[in-house]
């Protein structure tokens, strides 16, 4: 008995039902290609990528052994939230090999809805085609500027999701390969614009805005999101809610909390007797009587930031 | 009206809540269309989504972008595209029978509900305790968990308890670690682990708490050959180091046979293992962790120290040319001594005018000019 071969026939053989049985639904012919690409083998390796992922991040989320043939079910239910993931994968890779009935059934189930979606207003039918949709087809397939976002979809999201992704980016001109953005520098290509400290001396400046650092990280990673999505980046309170996964209800509470939190931690850094006493009363100009972290929740709170 | 003090605190706030608090990463989940729409189409895991928001609240960046995506409606849209599965309508008119049914079937759901509630204490404690940790109350949702008794647990309630326990104890102990408040960090680990806790992090802060290093991962992202005995013509200064057995190695060991594949606990232990000048086995190591992470820059950075430790400059700059690209502006530092060291003036040129923007002290950048018009 060889328990490793008889496995991973047997999961191989899984795949190419997988692959066979979706090919044939999008009327994708099996095996040959026109690109002479080893095609069961890019559909297989795909479906398997697919799976293990999902596979992987059931196991550490239920933290026992996870029946992998169940998931697999699961995952090619079309029921199932973001939809049946493995059409989703054989169908971008079908795009791929640029076979005709794929890219007609892409159009059907992907792009006319995207462009509605994109464009609600514009009414689109079948047929039509919006001026930045040979962009969108061309940065999906990548005819021009290969390998195409295809490509990198896994199956983690729906692909339906994952192409309106892909157009809403498009349509914002975000046109620059991944590669490009994730080789510039942090501060390089920062989205908003870094605030002007010059009404403190540079060690001060330095000084104060390390220890805020210092105690915006002594709070949980939901209470330091809460607070930098709702005081720096100005969202309301259903948009963080809707961020952080929580009941919109709960993010007074949570906000107040965190406030708390933060302002003790703000007295303990900056409070009297610390280093940076010296650069509060600076900054307080009179305000020897009063604490930078009474001052800065005043501000945060009716500073216009609520 | 507000005052003019406001709004030079605002932009303090501002300043501190930009201020980047994990190192930078090559990969920003931001600019993942996939990662993206997964998240807002409710498709990540728990795990995955947690992992998610760790990296939002230490990365200006992507944290920005994802309040862009809120804003513009782009997660709205992203969401609609996930079908709701519509529930069956009950179109039948209620007879006699069906208003009999409905009593009992009331007073069964009262009777359950009351067996619910005094069955379902522990559950209520869970909930508590996570509701703690939310509020950022991580050592009460600690104690709590400590306090709810084994054998009343159900198989799932202990697993969430295990979950509750090492976010609790993460938290903590990351505290505890960046105060340098190392004893606390084991006793936080103990803790933990007695609630059932278990994970590559906490594992990693306790080995980082026994080295009495600060840092959760050691940032070799800002290390340099120059910081490892290398001078500036490429030539470095032999050390030779006992490379003894510690206990911290056995630490390590054991977590890397628990968590073979975790990148901080192999960059932590290869960066270990070039402290004691055992660079044969940091190679062994780097080159594990180049492969299990292969984005990232602190372990293309850290294999190509022991690889040049190992006289084989050639190999280095291979790696250093990697973390370069990967945003690691300091390996230019690293890439031009490899040049150096191979006697290439004109390549490490080149490299050394592409460090000088990200020397991080006048005195580095002073030293760089030196070396540029050294003949």
């Amino acid at each position: 008995m060889s328990p490793w071969a008889d496995g991973e026939q047997r999961l191989t053989d899984e795949l190419t039902r997988f692959a066979r049985r979706y090919t044939a639904e999008l009327g994708v012919p099996w095996p040959a290609s026109p690109l002479g690409e080893d095609q069961p083998a890019a559909y297989i390796t795909s479906l398997w990528r697919c799976w293990a992922y999902h596979w992987a991040q059931a196991v550490e989320d239920q933290r026992k052994p996870v029946d992998g043939w169940q998931l697999a079910r699961e995952l090619s239910d079309p029921q199932r939230r973001g939809g049946d993931v493995f059409r989703g994968v054989v169908l971008a890779r079908a795009m791929l090999l640029r076979h005709h009935s794929a890219l007609r059934a892409f159009d059907d189930e992907h792009l006319l809805p995207t462009a509605r979606r994109c464009e609600p207003a514009a009414k689109y039918a079948p047929g039509d085609m919006p001026d930045w949709w040979p962009n969108l087809v061309d940065r999906l397939v990548g005819a021009t500027r290969p390998p195409g976002a295809l490509a990198r979809y896994t199956g983690r999201s729906g692909l339906g999701a994952y192409v309106l992704q892909v157009a809403l980016n498009e349509r914002r001109g975000m046109t620059r390969s991944a590669f490009h953005r994730k080789a510039k520098a942090l501060d390089e290509d920062s989205v908003g614009t870094r605030p002007r400290l010059d009404f403190l001396s540079d060690e001060c400046a330095e000084l104060l805005s390390g220890q805020l650092t210092a105690a915006l990280a002594t709070l949980t990673e939901e209470e330091q999101l809460l607070l930098k999505w709702t005081y720096k980046d100005r969202l309301e309170g259903q948009q963080v809610a809707d961020l952080l996964g929580v009941h919109p209800g709960t993010i007074s509470r949570r906000k107040k909390d965190g406030l708390g939190r933060f302002r003790a931690a703000v007295d303990r850094l900056c409070g009297r007797g610390t280093a940076a006493e010296e650069c509060v009363e600076h900054l307080l100009g009179d305000g020897r009587n009063r604490q930078l972290c009474d001052v800065l929740l005043d501000a945060l709170t009716r500073g216009g930031r609520t | 009206m507000t005052p003019p003090e406001h709004d030079k605190l605002l932009a303090l706030f501002d300043a501190a809540a930009d201020a980047p608090v994990t190192p930078p990463t090559a990969h920003h989940p931001a600019d993942d269309d996939e990662t993206v729409a997964a998240f807002a189409t409710d498709a990540l895991t728990p795990t995955a989504r947690r992992q998610l928001l760790i990296h939002l609240a230490g990365c200006p960046r992507c944290r920005q972008r994802f309040a862009e995506f809120a804003r513009d409606g782009t997660f709205s849209a992203l969401g609609a595209t996930v079908p709701v599965v519509a529930r069956p309508r009950l179109t039948a008119r209620p007879t006699r029978w069906s208003l009999v049914g409905g009593v009992l079937a009331a007073s069964v759901l009262v009777g359950a509900m009351v067996v619910w509630w005094v069955r379902s204490a522990p559950g209520r404690e869970l909930a508590r305790a996570n509701d703690d940790l939310v509020s950022g109350r991580a050592t009460d949702a600690l104690d709590r968990l400590e306090r709810l008794p084994d054998e009343r647990l159900t198989a799932d309630e202990r697993l969430r308890r295990a979950e509750l326990a090492e976010r609790a104890g993460y938290h903590l102990g990351r505290e505890a670690l960046a105060g340098r408040r190392f004893e606390e960090v084991a006793d936080v680990e103990r803790r933990a682990t007695a609630s059932g806790a278990k994970s590559a992090r906490l594992t990693n802060l306790s080995i980082q708490a026994s080295r009495t290093d600060p840092d959760e991962e050691r940032r070799m992202t800002t290390a340099t050959l120059l910081e490892h005995g290398v001078q500036f013509d490429g030539k470095h200064v032999r050390l030779k180091g006992p490379g003894k057995k510690f206990e911290v190695e056995d630490r390590f060991r054991q977590a890397l046979e628990q968590f073979p594949n975790d990148p901080t606990l192999l960059t932590n232990y290869g960066e270990f293992l070039i402290e004691k000048f055992r660079y044969a086995d940091a190679v062994e190591v780097f080159t594990r962790a180049v492969k299990v992470a292969p984005e990232s820059a602190t372990a293309h950075t850290g294999l190509g120290l022991a690889l040049f430790k190992q006289d084989r400059p050639a190999d280095a700059l291979r790696h250093f040319s990697d973390a370069e690209r990967l945003g690691h502006g300091l390996s230019a530092v690293n890439a031009a001594l490899c040049h150096e060291a191979m006697g290439d003036r004109k390549q490490a040129k080149e490299c050394w005018q592409r460090a000088i923007p990200h020397a991080t002290s006048d005195e580095l950048k002073q030293r760089i000019e030196a070396a540029l018009k050294r003949e």
